[in-house]
């Protein structure tokens, strides 16, 4: 094995560690590479990209905030009346007017996007010349960028003006604030907090990590890799619709396997295989009052969430043009199951709706460039053992996750 | 160390390599805490508009009718079924209302044509010794009698008997639906219903927005509420805060309400009611009341109604 594929490190130690719960581009490169006995490595990682559109569960993308526009029914509007008189009031009114509750009041718009980035510190040791233990520290920052608005047809606009003619007009006036964006309304008569843009910087689930050398002779390589995440990251709020948390408050234990192949001199490949089992955890959660909405009055303060466990593969090739340059390219295919949630408060099917689009694929790709000053160190010709890697991620395709580009970054230090 | 010119350039390449890879890092982590701004167009409803553009008319009301009603504490769906039946109700009965007002009317002026022509006393066949001041019908018209007369005669005879069907039982059909929306065993078990002596109370609306208000009979038979110092039969019953808001033709004003024991128990009837377009010649008032505690919390709410002749 080449001393160089030996020094690209921990990279499936890294997957899912910076998107709780769900499924996220690779943005290392695999290698089954473990450190010398001794030997320490810190390593900064780190990726940006901004979400705007995600895979939908048909092939196609849809833009993040998607569920935000669509048709307002009279039904909603009273639904998002946090007092059972004013819902009583509306109803009553629509129904002495013989207007349908299910009749469209106006057309609700929304926009979100977020800028994710991660910055992930690591400390590697090699314990013996076959086992690296690793610890993993996400960094996660969120800029969110939300936007709500909305448009009311001409009918209930006639239905409006009608009230003043019946002189109700003062009446009409006392619901103006409610009417100003029909999306705030109802997401604080659900007990939301105002949507608003928000910036972070918060730390994730740590992960623990190790990595072990099964086999290696001059053109193979094996490794295992046993990790365990823990909950150390902020778990999102019942109190947010939109809650980018870098954490799932749940344990996670995985297991990978990558075995790396010297083609020749200059190439070689790696396959790679990992699962993730999420533990279930109890915790406060929202629980949908109609099926596939993205709001709801509800909460459960102790629901039982399993989250899907996650599996994966990565194929790559690495390419040294020269000495000091590696140009690598990965394809990845991860699939997480769908989610699982049981509670008493609420009916079963209610339980049942939460597991709606969570079952996950994604497929993505990675190219990147790395340079090295370790050939250079190892014949005394440079100070330090350095490593860069910048590269670029895409998804390729998926269902229900984030279609997203990202840029990532590696600065590796080895003494 | 000896120094060979390739190592020298790797040495340099190195170096810049590793700076230019940091500088890189560092430009890509700064410009990862950027994110567009997008936001969508938010056009909500004209609330505004609609205000009734008639002028704001000032003076003395004298009530015909003053209606209090407290929604029934029901669950939400049935409240909103209450309010249904009371909203069709009420248009209903207005509507009845214009309809008996126009068949009235037309029933005078068909009579007044028919006094004028002296139908009864040029064209009726009379028996020996009939009164034609006591002739309601004419059983029997002369010949050549004109038929303005004939066909004046067959109109109110229509519009008799239905103006007696509406007026007697459909439109207390619709008064009785609407009392029991309220008070569902109405006659017999009434709650939700405020009676006030209508006749005798009164409203004054003064050009500077003040308002000079008198509710007999309300709470109680006997009892005198008034906007005046020293006009209540009530200690501390004084309707407060009284005003006409004219830039919103808005009329609100509190009423102590009075306990078991006739005092004022501290809960306050505050009344929030809109002039409306007249109604048969009659200044309408119509809108809705909160009953408050003393902290202000709305422990019920109702709507309310005052119509009468402004002068």
């Amino acid at each position: 094995m080449k001393k160089q594929s030996s020094l690209l490190l921990l990279s499936l130690l890294m997957a899912s560690t910076a998107q709780a719960g769900g499924l996220l581009s690779p943005f290392t490169f695999d290698s089954a590479g473990v450190l010398p006995k001794g030997i320490r490595n810190v390593r900064v990682i780190g990726f940006t990209t901004e979400i705007e559109q995600r895979w939908d569960g048909s092939g196609g993308f849809e833009p993040l905030a998607a569920k935000f526009n669509k048709e307002i029914s009279y039904q909603e509007l009273a639904d998002g009346q946090p007092a059972a008189s004013d819902r009583a009031q509306l109803k009553g009114l629509l129904m002495s007017k013989d207007i349908p509750l299910d009749a469209s009041v106006g057309v609700a718009r929304g926009v979100a996007n977020v800028r994710l980035t991660s910055t992930i510190p690591t400390l590697a040791y090699g314990v013996t010349e076959k086992l690296t233990v690793a610890a993993i520290v996400p960094v996660l920052y969120t800029n969110l960028n939300v936007s709500t608005g909305w448009a009311p047809n001409a009918g209930f606009q006639a239905v409006l003006d009608g009230l003043s003619a019946e002189g109700r007009h003062n009446k009409k006036l006392t619901f103006e604030q409610k009417l100003h964006n029909v999306v705030a309304t109802k997401l604080a008569g659900y007990g939301y907090s105002p949507l608003e843009n928000v910036e972070k910087q918060e730390l994730g689930d740590v992960t623990l990590g190790a990595k072990y050398l099964v086999h290696k002779d001059e053109d193979l390589a094996v490794v295992i890799s046993p990790r365990l995440v823990l909950p150390t990251g902020r778990q999102s709020s019942v109190e947010k619709l939109i809650d980018i948390a870098p954490g799932d408050g749940q344990w996670d234990v995985g297991v990978g396997a990558t075995a790396e192949y010297r083609v020749s001199g200059q190439i070689s490949t790696y396959a790679s295989a990992s699962a993730l089992h999420q533990i279930s955890s109890n915790r406060p959660k929202r629980v949908p009052n109609v099926e596939n909405e993205a709001s709801t009055p509800d909460v459960d303060y102790n629901i039982e969430e399993k989250l899907g466990d996650i599996v994966g593969t990565n194929l790559g090739v690495k390419y040294r043009p020269f000495e000091l340059w590696t140009i690598g390219a990965q394809y990845a295919l991860q699939y997480k199951g769908p989610d699982s949630y049981k509670g008493s408060a609420f009916s079963q099917e209610r339980y049942g709706w939460m597991s709606n689009e969570t079952e996950q694929d994604l497929q993505s790709a990675q190219v990147g460039l790395t340079f090295s000053t370790i050939p250079l160190f190892q014949k005394g010709a440079f100070a330090a053992p350095l490593e860069t890697t910048l590269s670029m991620a895409t998804t390729l395709g998926g269902r229900n996750t984030n279609r997203v580009a990202m840029a990532a970054w590696e600065l590796a230090l080895f003494f | 160390m000896k120094i060979t010119k390739s190592k020298t350039l790797n040495q340099i390449y190195a170096e810049l390599a590793t700076v230019i890879g940091v500088v890189v890092i560092i430009l890509m982590a700064a410009l990862g805490c950027s994110v567009q701004n997008k936001t969508v167009v938010n056009e909500p409803p004209v609330i505004q508009r609609g205000l009734m553009t008639f002028a704001n008319e000032y003076g003395t009301i004298r009530p015909e009718t003053v209606s209090m009603y407290l929604w029934p504490v029901q669950d939400e769906n049935t409240s909103a079924k209450t309010i249904a039946t009371v909203g069709r109700a009420s248009a209903e009965i207005d509507r009845l209302a214009i309809l008996l007002n126009d068949l009235a009317v037309e029933n005078a002026k068909l009579d007044a044509e028919f006094q004028a022509e002296k139908c009864v006393a040029n064209w009726a066949e009379l028996a020996p010794g009939e009164d034609p001041d006591f002739v309601t019908w004419v059983t029997t018209w002369k010949p050549g009698a004109p038929e303005s007369c004939v066909k004046n005669q067959t109109r109110r005879q229509e519009l008799m008997p239905e103006i007696d069907r509406i007026g007697t039982k459909v439109l207390r059909g619709e008064i009785l639906k609407l009392y029991q929306a309220f008070d569902p065993n109405y006659p017999n078990d009434v709650v939700n219903q405020k009676s006030v002596n209508a006749p005798d109370s009164r409203l004054i609306l003064h050009e500077d927005g003040k308002v000079s208000l008198t509710l007999r009979d309300y709470h109680r038979k006997g009892n005198t509420q008034s906007t005046t110092d020293g006009n209540s039969t009530i200690p501390y019953g004084k309707i407060l805060g009284a005003q006409y808001i004219a830039s919103r033709k808005l009329l609100v004003f509190g009423v102590p309400e009075l306990g078991e024991d006739g005092v004022p128990n501290g809960r306050i009837w505050k009344f929030y009611l809109e002039r409306a377009p007249d109604f048969l010649g009659k200044a309408r008032f119509v809108g809705d009341i909160q009953v408050v505690d003393m902290s202000g919390k709305v422990l019920r709410s109702g709507i309310a109604r005052i119509e009468g002749k402004l002068n």
